[in-house]
């Protein structure tokens, strides 16, 4: 396990350096900047923390980048770091291409992660219906309206992770993030980690 | 002034109060011509008519003691048809309001709603697929349900919602979702009503998370509850849609609850279900409501064919008894327990699950002698006519101030709001989370929703209610608490 961490932390750190050996075969702007990280079909990569990014929207994902580069997730987070190092240099052209792109892509499954209990399906079903569902939908898949993103797809992992940091306000802090704010003082309602789990767990079961 | 003129004063103040009741003007409405429209002119006291033909309108009702009635004549209604595109027939919120002999169908959101009105009637009217509620007091005291039919309603047909000293008496109601409900009221008879063929027939209960913390004192007597067995249609992730179909009556976290006198036959889960706050969502928690259903009898109802198939969970939870059929009567979770101190009589009758710690009640042979007004109380509630006032209740006024805040955010927004659970509308926490403190920006909205959620159904505008109110509300909306 422990090891498993380190080789992550080095393959993301020789990624972020820009060193990846990842072929850069002249497809689109995805293929290109994105790819190496959250795969060809686009549906994650667990080792390195990257989400599955085939059931976000346009806007969703257009203003995580914005996001990102403006610092309103905490940089503390090696995923996160990662991350906003990868797009530091990529120019706003580039960054459209690849959302354009990844528009295009077929929705991928969520990604089953290591985690061997799954948490009490009844439960999280129950806590998504009463605390999130009126934003991010019965069904789970967002409701740009009300900028809330699709959370079908998503691994549970990375889920668990972005509440907790919600929580502890680490993202969703910045006094720009209209959006990220809301999620933050939503997420006070439930903090138990194993809720959230339950909650997650109900959720990647869900079909898209 | 001596004390005879004082007396003889006040004599003449009880005849001008008595005849403004009893002696309004009387204003008539034809096809063609606007309810709305007399209602404006109309003044405290006076009586409005509405004659046959059809009406494509909202009608608010802000005040005192107005009379809707309806005109039928050969067998004509006067009809409001909202044509699926109004949200509500009759909003009331003036207190001594009557409605009587209307046809309504096909709104979105209500038939008749009150929002706080005191000293209600709403009788003989008949309602047909008006969206989520058909006849809804929300907030009110002393009011009287009668002979209403109401069908293919979403979520209650006949719903009464944080009211006390309410009688819902010989109503016919089937084809909803739930039939009668009776949600965080006190001091509520249900009395003589047919609940045929909704998704469950009867239901008491609490729905954490509302001004009003409590369901207790209710009395379900001599109803017809059968083949309650339609499949839920509920919206899906509202509360009511996690009612099993085949419910006959439901009993959830209410306390001193009499079901006396029934005919319980032909619903497919069970007859009758008693259980706690988590039957139909486990989070609901509300610090302040009590979760367990106490002090329930259960006397002397005639009960077959309940329990041919259960719903869903339902049919798990007696596979795990060994039994594929359902029951007459069920106790389940924490209504179980001895210290709920809850009684059946005759429990060797019925066919039934989790009932071995209640003690028996009776249920007295009821001679001819027994049966008369005049007669002794034998141990049933035969004597007890009504649970409405002797004296009518004061009327409810609506201060500008938080006060009347709280008054207009339970007579009206915590129909679809509740705290932390859904209902029609996003919870509270949910709406708090999203406006912060921008009470500015709820007070605009209510008064001009715009469509957000594909998967709910649209908010009906709050225009009616001031802008100075509105603010009020909406801080009261954003600084609720659990
Ligand atoms: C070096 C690896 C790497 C590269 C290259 C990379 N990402 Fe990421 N991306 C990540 C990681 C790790 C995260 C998770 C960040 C976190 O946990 O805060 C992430 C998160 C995201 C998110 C947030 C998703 C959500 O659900 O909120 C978006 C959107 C995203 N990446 C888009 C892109 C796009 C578009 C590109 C290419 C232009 C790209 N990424 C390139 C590693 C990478
Ligand atoms: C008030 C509306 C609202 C509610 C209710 C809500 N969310 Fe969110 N959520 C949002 C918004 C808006 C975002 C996007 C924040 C941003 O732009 O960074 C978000 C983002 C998230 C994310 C990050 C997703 C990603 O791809 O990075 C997770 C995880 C999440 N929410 C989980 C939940 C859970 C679990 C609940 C229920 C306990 C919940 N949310 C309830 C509005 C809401
Ligand atoms: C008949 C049910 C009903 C009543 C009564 C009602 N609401 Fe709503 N409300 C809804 C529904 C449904 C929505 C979600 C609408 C949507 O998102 O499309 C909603 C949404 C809202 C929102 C906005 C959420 C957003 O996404 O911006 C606010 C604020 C709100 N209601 C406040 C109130 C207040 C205050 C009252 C009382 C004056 C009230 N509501 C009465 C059903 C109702």
């Amino acid at each position: 396990m422990r090891y498993r961490n380190r080789l992550a932390t080095l393959v993301l750190a020789a990624l972020a350096a820009g060193l990846s050996v990842v072929s850069v075969n002249a497809g689109d702007a995805y293929t290109q900047h994105c790819a190496q990280c959250h795969g060809e079909s686009g549906a994650g990569n667990l080792e390195l923390g990257a989400p599955n990014l085939t059931g976000l929207s346009e806007s969703y994902i257009s203003r995580q980048l914005s996001g990102f580069k403006a610092g309103w997730r905490d940089n503390r987070d090696l995923q996160t770091r990662t991350m906003t190092s990868a797009i530091a240099t990529l120019d706003d052209n580039s960054l459209s291409a690849a959302v354009a792109a990844i528009a295009r892509l077929p929705h991928q499954k969520a990604k089953k992660t290591a985690q061997t209990q799954s948490g009490d399906l009844a439960r999280g079903k129950d806590l998504y219906t009463a605390y999130c569902s009126a934003c991010h939908g019965t069904n789970g898949t967002g409701n740009d309206a009300l900028g809330a993103p699709s959370l079908v797809g998503l691994d549970s992992d990375y889920m668990n992770r972005q509440y907790r940091h919600f929580v502890e306000g680490r993202r969703g802090f910045h006094p720009d993030d209209r959006y990220g704010k809301q999620m933050a003082r939503l997420s006070l309602a439930v903090k138990d980690p194993n809720l959230i789990h339950d909650i997650s767990s109900y959720v990647v079961q869900l079909p898209f | 002034m001596n004390k005879k003129t004082v007396f003889h004063g006040f004599g003449v103040l009880c005849l001008l109060l008595m005849s403004a009741v009893t002696l309004g003007a009387v204003h008539e409405v034809k096809d063609g011509e606007s309810i709305q429209a007399a209602v404006t002119k109309a003044q405290t006291g006076d009586t409005i008519r509405v004659f046959p033909g059809t009406y494509h309108e909202t009608v608010f009702i802000d005040k005192d003691d107005i009379s809707l009635v309806g005109v039928i004549e050969d067998g004509e209604w006067p009809h409001l048809d909202g044509e699926k595109v109004l949200n509500d027939a009759i909003l009331y919120s003036g207190n001594g309001f009557s409605v009587e002999w209307f046809k309504i169908t096909q709104y979105k959101g209500n038939a008749i709603m009150g929002q706080s009105g005191n000293n209600f009637s709403i009788r003989n009217n008949w309602v047909i697929d008006t969206g989520l509620y058909g006849i809804f007091p929300e907030f009110g005291h002393n009011g009287l349900i009668e002979n209403n039919i109401l069908s293919e309603i979403e979520d209650a047909a006949i719903y009464v919602g944080m009211s006390d000293y309410i009688d819902v008496r010989n109503n016919q109601v089937f084809d909803n979702v739930a039939g009668i409900e009776v949600e965080n009221s006190r001091h509520v008879l249900v009395e003589g009503n047919v609940a045929r063929n909704n998704t469950g027939g009867i239901l008491v209960f609490i729905t954490p998370g509302l001004p009003i913390k409590s369901s207790y004192d209710a009395i379900i007597r001599r109803n017809f509850v059968t083949n309650n067995n339609t499949p839920n249609f509920a919206i899906p992730g509202s509360l009511v849609a996690g009612i099993p179909s085949g419910t006959g009556i439901l009993v959830m976290s209410g306390d001193k609850v009499v079901i006396e006198d029934n005919i319980i036959t032909g619903n497919n889960t069970g007859g009758i279900i008693v259980t706690s706050g988590d039957f139909v969502t486990e989070v609901a928690s509300d610090k302040e409501s009590d979760p367990h259903s106490d002090q329930v009898e259960i006397r002397n109802n005639i009960m077959f064919d309940n329990g041919n198939d259960p719903d869903g969970e339902m049919k798990l939870l007696m596979l795990s008894k060994f039994s594929t059929k359902g029951p007459d009567i069920l106790a389940y979770q924490s209504a179980t327990q001895k210290e709920r101190g809850s009684c059946i009589s005759r429990r060797e009758a019925y066919r039934s699950y989790g009932l071995d710690e209640w003690t028996d009640c009776d249920a007295p042979t009821v001679r001819a002698v027994d049966a008369v007004v005049s007669a002794d109380d034998i141990g049933t509630t035969r004597q007890l006519m009504t649970k409405m006032l002797e004296a009518p209740a004061d009327p409810r006024v609506i201060t500008a101030d938080a006060d009347g805040a709280e008054v207009v955010y339970s007579g009206i927004c915590a129909g679809c709001h509740a705290y932390n659970v859904r209902l029609i509308g996003p919870p509270a926490l949910v709406i708090q989370a999203q406006y912060g403190d921008d009470v500015q920006a709820v007070a605009d909205y209510v008064a001009n929703p715009e469509r957000r959620r594909p998967d709910f159904p649209s908010m009906p505008p709050q225009g009616h209610i001031s802008e100075e109110m509105r603010l009020l509300v909406a801080e009261y909306m954003l600084g609720l608490e659990g």
